[in-house]
């Protein structure tokens, strides 16, 4: 038999599953251009495990005949579906195909659809009647432009069913939510927008639910602004689910919900202070497409590791204030004994005219004083080391006249150094001139810490004298210069220390202002490195330079100064 | 532990009031007992009557109105700290003179930032003993106890 275009137009009904193979191997070698066929979910199973079947839609596809194939790709026939790919034109996915019609250039075929699975149909339908033909065309082009490209479907199966939905009903979004917390297997990341989204979620049941994950061995990591409003919630979690983790997070305008790296929920906060979870939120979205949970669990981790080093940050500033607070403690308090009970025993020795040791006992308790002094600055010295470099040394800005705060180094430093002599029998003159000789006392404002200030700049005097004191005396001269900047830069006052000492190594020259520089026997060589830092922290600039005319060298510092106007 | 006050501090001295005497008044609170053997040295040492305890409790226990030109508190001490010592003491005596002592960076730190008492106030250990005296001094002479 043989149901050519130039066969008679009918309609018949035919039986039998050996008569519609037949008559379906038939309708594929009638066809000449092209094949559309439309089936359901058990249909490429057999397309393919039926022999003659598949090579006669091979053999047609050798012909140049298109075949275009519209069914439903599910799990089950994934693979079915990916061998047809090859056999066909294109292949398009559609849900819930119910029933099997196939149309050629002028036929219709249709098998039934009671059939069981894997078995060819026992009734099926054929036509050649041209209305019915151009019928079925017409449905057949209307469900294949409504369906998917079969690539699209197989790789959102084989990557997991995909679903990606607004929701804006917001009970919705609470159920969604409890259905999440509830199917935690292995992993919950939670970021909570504000202190009191945790106990909003507390109220849907969500955390009691992440807990018994947490107990039966999932992940659970939760970012959350901490406050007295959630603390009773996280004094729960931690006492029945010590595993959780908690870190401190930072407000932020939506909540953030990944569960088992499979499924997320991201919620905006609408209303932060609601007392529900509903009327907290705006618009929220659930997905479970794998490029999506993807993104936001990685946003996650980037989250949580910014708070991890966060939290590290502020517990290793918070151990090494301890120390310094510590060490600052321990060092100097015996050296209060030391150094105050030298001195009155120093004084009553003076006072005692009888002793006939007197000289050597003053000598050596100016030893130990002397000693005592330097372990003082010493520890200072540390103190102050140990603030620069773990960026803690905090400036107590204000406004001062550093004309007068150097007038008052200056004159405390003369009240030491009038009496003593050097070495060499001569003197140390210490003068202090500023630029501005008509009225001597005028005011250079700046703002600047007065006691730090005054430390660079008695480190420097101190040096000054310390250094013209071992050529046998000499002269030190300090004086403040203003520097006029252009094009609306900032006035700068330059302090300026210079000595008639014995100059600058040149061995140490480069070096000069970093750590544990010093050619002084009894210097740390760290004053000037603390100095500088002192300096650079005002926003000003230290340098040096061994005078040119005559010995000796200039040490410099600049400072910005206040104008009037900013006062 | 030893009870250091036990041991080495039994009590503070006995003392006589502001007007029987020409000496300025000193009470030493420092639970540090080297520190405050020395500290009520230097004073003696630089005509001072000193009163010193090393604990805080004892201190207010036996704490009278008008008897002290000077408190000098320590400040990290333990059962009260310096500023508590000195919160209860103005109760008793409002007109009393304070000048905190502490070898502690954070006290001191926080003196410097927070500007809640004048570094006046304030002698950082160890200071060389004439400076001491001369700030205690100054305390001393200024004519109106602090506000605070």
């Amino acid at each position: 038999m043989s149901y050519s275009d130039s066969s008679p137009q009918r309609t018949e009904v035919m039986y039998g599953g050996n008569k519609v193979i037949e008559q379906v191997l038939h309708f594929v070698s009638n066809a000449r251009k092209k094949i559309d066929a439309c089936v359901d979910h058990t249909r490429p199973l057999l397309a393919t495990e039926i022999e003659p079947l598949k090579n006669s839609l091979v053999y047609a596809k050798e012909r140049g005949i298109c075949l275009s194939y519209v069914t439903e790709i599910t799990n089950d026939n994934v693979s079915c579906c990916k061998e047809l790919t090859k056999m066909t034109g294109e292949i398009r996915h559609l849900d819930g195909i119910k029933g099997n019609f196939y149309i050629s250039d002028t036929e219709y075929i249709a098998p039934a659809t009671f059939h069981e699975r894997g078995k060819p149909a026992s009734q099926m339908i054929y036509s050649n009647v041209k209305e019915i033909v151009n019928h079925q065309q017409y449905l057949f082009d209307t469900l294949w432009n409504k369906a998917i490209p079969a690539e699209q479907k197989i790789k959102e199966l084989e990557e997991g069913v995909s679903e990606f939905e607004v929701i804006t009903y917001h009970e919705r979004a609470s159920q969604v939510l409890i259905d999440l917390a509830k199917s935690v297997k292995k992993e919950a990341l939670f970021f909570l927008p504000n202190d009191k989204a945790m106990v909003r979620v507390d109220r849907l049941g969500v955390i009691d639910h992440i807990i018994d994950a947490s107990q039966n061995g999932a992940t659970i990591k939760i970012i959350c602004p901490l406050s007295e409003e959630n603390s009773k919630v996280v004094k729960r979690i931690s006492e029945r689910a010590p595993h959780i983790a908690i870190l401190n997070g930072n407000k932020s305008l939506y909540g953030m919900y990944i569960i088992d790296g499979e499924r997320c929920f991201r919620a905006e906060l609408k209303h932060p202070k609601a007392e529900k979870f509903p009327d907290a939120i705006g618009f929220s979205v659930y997905s479970n497409r794998r490029n999506t949970v993807d993104f936001f669990k990685s946003v996650f981790e980037l989250l949580w590791n910014e708070r991890k080093l966060n939290e590290e940050l502020l517990m290793t500033d918070k151990m090494q204030k301890e120390f310094i607070n510590v060490a600052a403690h321990e060092l100097r308090t015996p050296i209060v004994p030391i150094l105050g009970l030298s001195e009155i025993l120093r004084s009553r020795t003076i006072k005692d005219m009888s002793s006939s040791r007197k000289k050597q006992d003053l000598e050596m308790l100016d030893i130990v004083i002397r000693n005592a002094g330097r372990l003082s600055r010493l520890t200072e010295d540390i103190l102050d080391i140990t603030k620069i470099e773990s960026q803690s040394l905090r400036l107590k800005k204000e406004l001062i006249d550093l004309n007068d705060a150097i007038f008052i180094t200056v004159e405390e430093f003369k009240g030491q150094i009038d009496t003593t002599i050097t070495p060499g029998g001569g003197n140390v003159k210490l003068l202090f001139e500023t630029v501005d000789t008509i009225n001597n006392k005028k005011p250079v404002f700046v703002e600047a810490d007065k006691y730090r200030v005054i430390q660079v700049v008695s480190n420097l005097i101190s040096n000054a004298i310390k250094f013209s004191k071992e050529v046998g005396g000499g002269t030190v001269n300090v004086s403040i210069e203003r520097e006029k900047r252009g094009g609306g830069g900032e006035d700068h006052a330059i302090v300026i220390v210079r000595d008639t000492g014995k100059g600058i190594d040149p061995e140490i020259f480069p070096k000069l202002f970093t750590k544990f520089v010093t050619k002084s026997y009894q210097g740390t060589g760290l004053g000037l490195f603390i100095s500088k830092s002192i300096v650079e922290a005002h926003g000003g600039k230290i340098w040096a330079e061994n005078n040119i005319q005559g010995k000796g060298a200039t040490f410099y510092f600049t400072l910005p100064i206040l104008d009037s106007e900013k006062r | 532990m030893i009870k250091q006050e036990e041991v080495r501090f039994p009590i503070a001295e006995k003392s006589s009031s502001i007007d029987n005497a020409n000496k300025k008044k000193v009470l030493v609170v420092d639970d540090e007992v080297d520190a405050n053997t020395t500290l009520k040295i230097i004073l003696e040492e630089n005509e001072f009557e000193v009163d010193a305890y090393i604990d805080p409790l004892l201190a207010l226990n036996n704490f009278k109105p008008g008897v002290y030109h000077l408190l000098l508190l320590d400040i990290k001490m333990p059962k009260m700290n310096g500023f508590e010592l000195y919160q209860e003491m103005k109760e008793i005596d409002n007109k009393v003179k304070v000048c905190f002592v502490t070898a502690s960076e954070l006290f001191y730190e926080e003196f410097r930032e927070d500007h809640f008492i004048d570094e006046k106030y304030l002698i950082l250990k160890p200071m060389r003993n004439k400076e001491m005296i001369e700030r205690i001094n100054r305390i001393i002479s200024l004519e109106n106890p602090r506000d605070n």
